[in-house]
C-alpha cells in the first residue's frame, strides 16, 4: 500500500477564487466579532497582508483588498470535486477533515508507468482545477497526512523509514487538538520524535489512548482503514464567479476548471461524455441551461472546451452570470487508451467536425440524409443525426437531385427562372398527355404514376414526368390526377 | 516514328501550350468523365483547392457533374458536405448516383458568415473529401481563407456562384462556366485552370459518367510519370 495525501492549505481562498485569475488582492476572513484573515492570494501578500491579521488592519494596508467571508460548504464541495477528479488515479480516494484528500496510489503505479509519472500527473492536474496542494507519499495514510499537514512534500516508500521521516515533524502535524499540543509544548515536547521517545504508559495516562493509536497507525503498527469516497452516478461541479460576468472569456475560464474535473472523473470511470449541461446562475431569474450534444463520447478537455466556447458564443444570456455548474447528462464507455491501429484515423477525431458545426449552428443544422421507404416523393427521404447508418436501396425510376420543399406551379417556376416564354413543339408525347401549350417544355420520360398515402389522409395521386425546358433545365413535374387537369407542378430539379 | 514522338511528348518536363499542367497539380479526385479528366490538371477535380462553378440556371446537370467524385469520396470513407444548398438534396437520387449517404453531411445555415465558417471548418477537417456551398457572393478575403483551409485539410471546395461573379478575378484553382447545349448536353468552359487555357468548350452528358471510372473504387488517381 502506498498513500498520497493532498493537503490544501489555501482551500478557503481557492474555493472562492479559482474561477478567475487572481490579479487583484483578495483575502478570506473568518470570525464573527473580530474577523481575521485566514488565507490570501499573492497580490494581497505583496501588499503586506499576512494571515492572522485583523480585517480592519488589512484594509488599512490595502484599501483595494476584497475580503470574502469563509464558506465552509463551498470548501466541502471543492474537496468532493477534487476527490471526483482524483478517481483517475485511485479507485478509492477518501476525504479528510482539515482540507485533505487521501489516495491509495500503490495499485496505480504500474498503470501510470512509475511513481514519478503518477505524481507528475497529479502535480500537473491540480493547477488546472485551480487548487494548490502539498503532496506527501507514505505507506500509511496517517503518516502521509501528517507529512502533508506539516507542509513536508516528502515521498517515503518503505514503512521501516517512517520513524525517521516523522521524527522532525512538529507535534501539531498529528492533528491532536490545541489542548494536547499546548501541554506537550509545556513539557518541552515539540516534535513527533520527542513524543515517540516518551514512555507509552505515561503518554496514555496524560493524553489518552487516542494519541498513541494515531501514532501507531502512522507507523503501521495498527490497521488504518479509511472510508472510501463513493463516486456519484453523474458528474456535477459548480463554482462561483468572483464577480458577475457577461463575457464569454470570463465564463470559459471557469468552465476550464470544471472541465479539468470532468475529464478526471470520466477517465476514472472509463467513460466519455455524450451530453453535457451547463447551468449559468444569474443574479435574478432562472438559470440558463445550455446543453451540448456530442457525436462520440469524449473526455478531452481541450475539445470539450472548444465546443463549450462555440455554444456559449451562441447562447443569449438574459443577465450576468454569478455561478457556473457543469453536469453530465449522458455518458458512454470510452476505452482508457486509443486503440486505433493508425493514430489520427480514429472516429473521434472525424466527428469533431460535426460537433464543432453543431455547437455553433445548432444541433438541427447538421444532419445526414437517407432514403425512406415511401412512394410519396416528399416522404421518400429522412434527415437524421449523422451516423454510420446502413443505406436503403434506391428506387429504379429517375429522381431529381434537388427536391423543392413545396411543389411550385410550372408556369410560375419557369417565369422565375427567366426562360424565354416561347412555345416549344412537344416532340415526344407519351400517352398524349401534354402540358398546357403556353409553357415551353418537352416531356422526356414518364408518366410514373404515384398513388399512395390515402390511408393516412396525406394521399398523393400524381403522374410524374421528366421534362426539359427551353432553357435547358431538366425538371421533375407532375399533374394532379384528381385536380385541375391542366395544372402542372414542379417538384424537383435535375441539377 | 510517331511512337517515339509520343514518348517524347509524354515527358513530364515537356509542356505544350494548350495542354493542362500535369506535374504541377499534386492531388486530384477523378471527375468520373474521362473527357473532362484529360482537361483538368492532375486528371480530376483539384484537391486541397477551391473550384468555382458558374451556371446560368438550375437543372442543366450542373450538380450531377460532381456526383461521381462524391460517390468515390464517400465510398472511400470521407465526408462530403453540402452547406446551405438551394433546395433539399434528394436522398433517393443521391443513392442512385452511388453515394454512401452515411458519409454525407447536410449543413443548414442562414447567414452568409455562417455558411463561409462552416465551409472553412469542413475544408480544414482532414476527413472531409469535398464541401459544396452556394453563397450569393463571396469576398476576396474569404476566398483566400477558404483556399488556406483547403490546403490545410486537403479536401476540395466547390463554390456555386452567381454568373455575374465570373467576371471578377479569383484565387480559385479552377473556374468553370457551365451552360446548356442545344443537344441537351452540358457545355463546359474552363475559365481558369493551372496550366494553359482550353480553347474549346467541352460537351458531356453529366448524367452519364463513364461506367468504368464511376464504378471503380480506387482512391484518387496517382499521376503517371515517365522518364
Amino acid at each position: 500500500m502506498l498513500w498520497a495525501c493532498l493537503h490544501f492549505p489555501l482551500l478557503p481562498l481557492e474555493a472562492l477564487a479559482r474561477s478567475a485569475p487572481g490579479r487583484t488582492p483578495l483575502a478570506v476572513a473568518e470570525g464573527a466579532t473580530r474577523p481575521r484573515i485566514l488565507a490570501l492570494n499573492p497580490a494581497a501578500h505583496a501588499a503586506g497582508i499576512r494571515t492572522g491579521m485583523a480585517v480592519s488592519a488589512a484594509l488599512a494596508l490595502a484599501p483595494g483588498l476584497a475580503v470574502r467571508a469563509r464558506n465552509s460548504a463551498l470548501e466541502a464541495h471543492a474537496l468532493r470535486e477534487i476527490a471526483q477528479w482524483a478517481l483517475q488515479f485511485s479507485p478509492a480516494p477518501s476525504l479528510e477533515d482539515g482540507h485533505g484528500v487521501l489516495l491509495e496510489i500503490g495499485a496505480g503505479v504500474k498503470l501510470f508507468g512509475g511513481l514519478d509519472r503518477l505524481l507528475a500527473a497529479l502535480h500537473a492536474g491540480l493547477p488546472e482545477l485551480g487548487f494548490s496542494a502539498v503532496m506527501a507519499v507514505a505507506p500509511t495514510p496517517t503518516a502521509a497526512l501528517m507529512l502533508a499537514r506539516a507542509s513536508e512534500p516528502r515521498i517515503v516508500e518503505e514503512a521501516a523509514l517512517l520513524p525517521r521521516a516523522l521524527a522532525p515533524l512538529p507535534v501539531a502535524a498529528i492533528g491532536c487538538g490545541e489542548q494536547s499540543i499546548q501541554t506537550l509544548a509545556d513539557l518541552g515536547v515539540h516534535s513527533v520524535g520527542a513524543l515517540l521517545a516518551l514512555p507509552r504508559d505515561g503518554v496514555a495516562r496524560r493524553f489518552g489512548q487516542g494519541l498513541l493509536d494515531t501514532l501507531d497507525r502512522a507507523l503501521g503498527r495498527l490497521p488504518d482503514p479509511r472510508l472510501a469516497f463513493t463516486a456519484p452516478e453523474q458528474f456535477y461541479a459548480r463554482l462561483e464567479l468572483p464577480a458577475p460576468a457577461w463575457e464569454v472569456e470570463a465564463l470559459l475560464f471557469g468552465c476550464k476548471r470544471l472541465l479539468a474535473g470532468l475529464s478526471g472523473w470520466l477517465r476514472g470511470a472509463g467513460l466519455g461524455a455524450m451530453r453535457l449541461r451547463l447551468e449559468l446562475a444569474h443574479e435574478d431569474g432562472a438559470p440558463s441551461t445550455p446543453t451540448l450534444d456530442l457525436a462520440t463520447p469524449s473526455r478531452d478537455p481541450a475539445h470539450l472546451g472548444m465546443l463549450l466556447r462555440e455554444r456559449l458564443e451562441r447562447t443569449r444570456l438574459p443577465a450576468r452570470v454569478e455561478a457556473i455548474a457543469l453536469a453530465t447528462e449522458l455518458c458512454a464507455p470510452l476505452a482508457a487508451r486509443d486503440m486505433a491501429l493508425f493514430p489520427g484515423t480514429d472516429a473521434a477525431e472525424e466527428t469533431q467536425l460535426i460537433e464543432r458545426l453543431c455547437a455553433r449552428l445548432g444541433d438541427d443544422a447538421v444532419c445526414a440524409l437517407r432514403p425512406h421507404a415511401d412512394h410519396r416523393p416528399e416522404l421518400a427521404w429522412r434527415s437524421e443525426r449523422p451516423s454510420r447508418a446502413a443505406s436503403v436501396p434506391a428506387p429504379p425510376a429517375p429522381r431529381p437531385l434537388w427536391l423543392l420543399a413545396e411543389p411550385r406551379r410550372l408556369d410560375q417556376f419557369l417565369h422565375c427562372a427567366r426562360t424565354p416564354n416561347q412555345l416549344l413543339p412537344s416532340a415526344q408525347t407519351p400517352n398524349q398527355v401534354l402540358p398546357p401549350a403556353q409553357t415551353p417544355i418537352v416531356l422526356m420520360d414518364g408518366p410514373e404514376r404515384i398513388e399512395a398515402g390515402w390511408w393516412e389522409g396525406r394521399d398523393v395521386c400524381r403522374d410524374y414526368f421528366v421534362a426539359r425546358a427551353r432553357s435547358g433545365q431538366t425538371l421533375w413535374i407532375y399533374r394532379q390526377r384528381d385536380g385541375a387537369p391542366e395544372q402542372w407542378y414542379v417538384h424537383g430539379i435535375f441539377a | 516514328m510517331s511512337s517515339a514522338l509520343d514518348v517524347l511528348l509524354e515527358h513530364p518536363g515537356l509542356w505544350r501550350g494548350g495542354e493542362c499542367a500535369r506535374a504541377a497539380a499534386a492531388a486530384a479526385v477523378p471527375s468520373g468523365f474521362a473527357l473532362l479528366d484529360r482537361c483538368l490538371p492532375g486528371g480530376g477535380w483539384p484537391q486541397g483547392a477551391l473550384t468555382e462553378v458558374f451556371a446560368p440556371v438550375q437543372g442543366i446537370g450542373e450538380f450531377a457533374l460532381f456526383l461521381p467524385a462524391c460517390a468515390r469520396l464517400t465510398r472511400a470513407g470521407r465526408w462530403v458536405a453540402f452547406i446551405a444548398p438551394p433546395h433539399i438534396p434528394y436522398a433517393p437520387a443521391l443513392a442512385q448516383a452511388g453515394l454512401d449517404l452515411a458519409r454525407l453531411l447536410l449543413i443548414k445555415t442562414e447567414a452568409l458568415t455562417d455558411t463561409c465558417w462552416a465551409l472553412e471548418q469542413a475544408l480544414k477537417s482532414r476527413h472531409c473529401g469535398a464541401a459544396f456551398a452556394w453563397p450569393r457572393r463571396i469576398e476576396d478575403r474569404t476566398l483566400r481563407r477558404l483556399q488556406l483551409a483547403a490546403e490545410q485539410g486537403g479536401g476540395s471546395g466547390f463554390l456555386f456562384l452567381p454568373q455575374a461573379a465570373a467576371a471578377n478575378a479569383s484565387t480559385a484553382a479552377l473556374r468553370l462556366a457551365l451552360g446548356a447545349a442545344d443537344t441537351g448536353e452540358l457545355e463546359l468552359r474552363i475559365l481558369k485552370r493551372r496550366g494553359g487555357l482550353l480553347a474549346r468548350p467541352l460537351r458531356l452528358d453529366p448524367r452519364r459518367p463513364d461506367a468504368s471510372v464511376a464504378a471503380s473504387d480506387r482512391g484518387p488517381r496517382a499521376l503517371a510519370h515517365f522518364g
